[in-house]
């Protein structure tokens, strides 16, 4: 491996990194839309939360791996944010450990951002297929009150009593173990999703099956779902924004350029040369 | 406030921190092999201690010790849960063969739920769902394009490499299609890693250095 | 045929969960609920056994002088943080500040930033996979170039053509593919289950 190339092997992530680094401070493009296009996915999630009656009960499963949540962290507030502001009735539980780790994190931040929030915290529940089909039964726990678990008790204390069930993807346990579990045995169960980008393909087939009412899974289908919702902007004045920053769009675009770059580099290498190739030297890449 | 604390000294604090970890995982980039497997190692502890919190506190006290503590007679099913719990969480000592029964109750469970789940929630709905729908030309020749590929990739997926010419054919193009599929996989899986790194970098320069809008 | 007792217990549960999920029985139920209880627990208990093998390994290995010794001091360090927090009088577990704090400044950091990371190796790793030379890795990594061509965050007529030829290759080809593999999994990991349950050994082939 010669000199030369073993330093751009170091240096080039660090280059990628400061690059990144000045996209994001770099102002914004007119040319680049991070926000999806084709709005039909962000819309079909959209209109699924706003058929929720503001009367009516909701349940969110946070299920979202820690690794993979900042991907979807955006849509998920902005959604928790669509029920709240029609002072929908909601209910949290998890099924994972990370997923719980978050949820803790996002019941925290809705006590604060809204503390008069109709919010029921179910907690966490082990067994993966064996909680879900349990929970189809009786999903709050022995011993918790207010008017959210009231309600719920009052609606037969079951999966059947919520009006519809948000879902918050991971790799654990996501929609796909919902759909297999709780959507046999509760039809009536609207389901949407939101998910990483990683799970968009597994999942795609539910959506188009309807099985998933609706499902984000991309950051550009997410953005535009925050947008249409206008989860960037401040609710009330002195309140941070629902759901953070926008991601980048610029530091989107020049990372996948690099990623395009790299790959028709080595795709180009395998195919064109031989020897002393990129291809043949990535045998020899950390 | 993107985070996962609230703001304050200790959401301040847990910022810090949080940036220096970043910084310490990725001191990887530069070579700095100790400090990434020490963040592996302090990740294995506090996710590992994070799951015996919630297990104990969220369901194995609630849900086994308090009803038993409360009306040991009115739960006889719970006393069969303890009898499977103990010798589980005392692996290390107990003999295979008791070990062995909580064990095959977890796969038992995990068969039986995950038979009629495939069955009844993928299977069915999904073969049904790949049959063409004819609302209009277009919709009829992509849904009959879909249940070729479907077709096509299942085949590949149940029997593998066939002899014979055409059955051998038919298979190698399924499996070059769900090769393509995994590729188109691999195009989602970087584009969510790209959008995990912009975000570390966004959290570096916003939250952190108070840099960013 | 005799058979141990843990194959009948696999077949036993299994069948009750099989047969619950087919018929309306409220016996049959009750049963059902118990067997997915005791699973709830179990999978509880399992996290309680694998915390004690970790302690147990790098107990052992911080007294022994093990050869990395600041590694498993480490590793019993984050597991004695979260457990104080989360057991000390007067916590609420999970939803405590003082867990969440840990979750927010370690937990979900080193998380995020390892998956951050995994950009950097993936992008390596394909390159070593097509140092392989083989025709696969080659389909796969055109088809991802396609994929990461078609996600490209641009504004004006031409993002507004890519996000339409995205979303047709999602809904079509991809998803066609990806539930062509669905179904087949499902038919795999059915027919996997009725194997286990009804203590079918040996291989079909």
């Amino acid at each position: 491996m010669s000199s030369a190339w073993r330093r751009r092997a170091f240096l080039a992530p660090i280059v990628l990194l400061v690059l990144l680094s000045l996209a994001e401070l770099a102002p914004r493009l007119s040319a680049l839309q991070l926000a999806n296009p084709d709005a039909s996915r962000a819309e079909a999630l959209r209109a699924a939360l706003a058929a929720v009656p503001a009367d009516g009960v909701a349940l969110v499963d946070i299920d979202a791996d820690l690794g993979t949540y900042p991907e979807v962290r955006p849509a998920v507030r902005a959604a928790l944010d669509q029920l709240v502001r029609r002072g929908v009735r909601i209910a949290v539980v998890s099924f994972s450990a990370e997923g719980r780790a978050i949820a803790s994190a996002e019941l925290d931040r809705m006590q604060r951002l809204a503390p008069a929030a109709p919010l029921l915290d179910l907690g966490f529940r082990s067994g993966a297929e064996a909680g879900l089909v349990r929970s189809v039964r009786s999903i709050v726990p022995e011993g918790v009150g207010g008017a959210v678990a009231a309600e719920i008790r009052r609606r037969g204390g079951g999966l059947a009593a919520f009006d519809a069930a948000l879902l918050i993807g991971g790799g654990e346990i996501g929609p796909r173990a919902w759909v297999e579990q709780v959507r046999t045995r509760v039809p009536q169960l609207q389901m949407v999703a939101i998910a990483p980008s990683v799970l968009q393909p597994e999942l795609e087939p539910y959506r188009a099956s309807g099985q998933l009412k609706a499902l984000l899974a991309t950051v550009r289908d997410d953005v535009a779902y925050v947008s249409a919702v206008g989860g960037w902007s401040a609710p009330r004045p002195g309140v941070a924004p629902v759901s953070g920053r926008e991601p980048s769009a610029l530091a989107i675009l020049l990372g996948m350029l690099v990623a395009i770059g790299v790959l028709v580099e080595a795709l180009a290498g395998h195919l064109l040369g031989p020897v002393g190739s990129p291809a043949s030297r990535g045998q020899e890449e950390r | 406030m993107s985070e996962l604390f609230a703001a304050g000294p200790a959401g301040a604090f847990a910022t810090w921190v949080a940036a220096l970890v970043t910084i310490g995982v990725w001191s990887y980039l530069l070579g700095q092999r100790r400090i990434f497997r020490l963040a592996q190692q302090l990740l294995a502890g506090l996710a590992t201690g994070y799951l015996v919190v919630i297990s104990v506190r969220d369901v194995l006290v609630p849900r086994l010790v308090q009803p038993l503590a409360a009306a040991p007679l009115q739960h006889p099913e719970l006393w069969v849960g303890l009898a499977l719990v103990v010798p589980l969480v005392l692996a290390a000592w107990a003999p295979r063969r008791i070990v062995a029964v909580p064990v095959a109750v977890l796969v038992g469970g995990t068969a039986g739920f995950a038979l009629g789940g495939a069955v009844a929630g993928t299977l069915m709905p999904q073969l049904g769902a790949s049959l063409v729908s004819p609302t209009s030309p277009g919709g009829v020749a992509g849904g009959a394009l879909g249940l070729v590929v479907t077709a096509l990739v299942l085949l590949s997926f149940l029997h593998g490499t066939r002899r014979g010419r055409i059955m051998g054919g038919v298979t190698a193009l399924g499996r070059w299609m769900m090769v393509a599929g995994l590729g188109g996989f691999l195009g989602f899986l970087l584009v969510s890693r790209l959008t995990l790194l912009v975000d570390r970098v966004g959290f570096l320069l916003g939250d952190w250095l108070g840099i960013l809008r | 045929m005799r058979r141990s007792i843990p194959t009948v217990v696999v077949t036993v549960i299994g069948l009750i969960l099989l047969a619950d999920f087919i018929v309306a029985n409220p016996t049959l139920d009750r049963v059902a609920g118990a067997v997915s209880e005791w699973i709830m627990l179990l999978a509880a208990a399992a996290a309680l056994t694998g915390a004690i093998a970790l302690v147990a390994t790098h107990g052992r290995a911080l007294l022994q002088r093990g050869t990395d010794r600041i590694g498993s001091a480490v590793l019993l360090l984050g597991l004695a943080l979260m457990l104080i927090a989360g057991f000390r009088p007067g916590s609420s577990g999970s939803s405590d500040p003082m867990t969440r704090w840990l979750v927010a400044a370690l937990l979900a950091p080193l998380i995020a930033s390892l998956f951050a990371l995994l950009f950097f190796f993936l992008l390596a790793a394909i390159r070593r996979g097509l140092a392989i030379r083989s025709r696969e890795t080659s389909l796969m990594v055109v088809v991802a170039l396609a994929v990461l061509v078609l996600l490209l965050p641009l504004g004006g007529a031409l993002g507004g053509w890519l996000a339409a030829a995205a979303g047709w290759s999602l809904s079509g080809p991809i998803g066609a593919v990806f539930r062509g593999m669905l179904i087949g999994v499902a038919v795999m990991g059915a027919i996997t289950a009725a194997r286990l349950l009804f203590g079918v050994e040996g291989t079909d082939e």
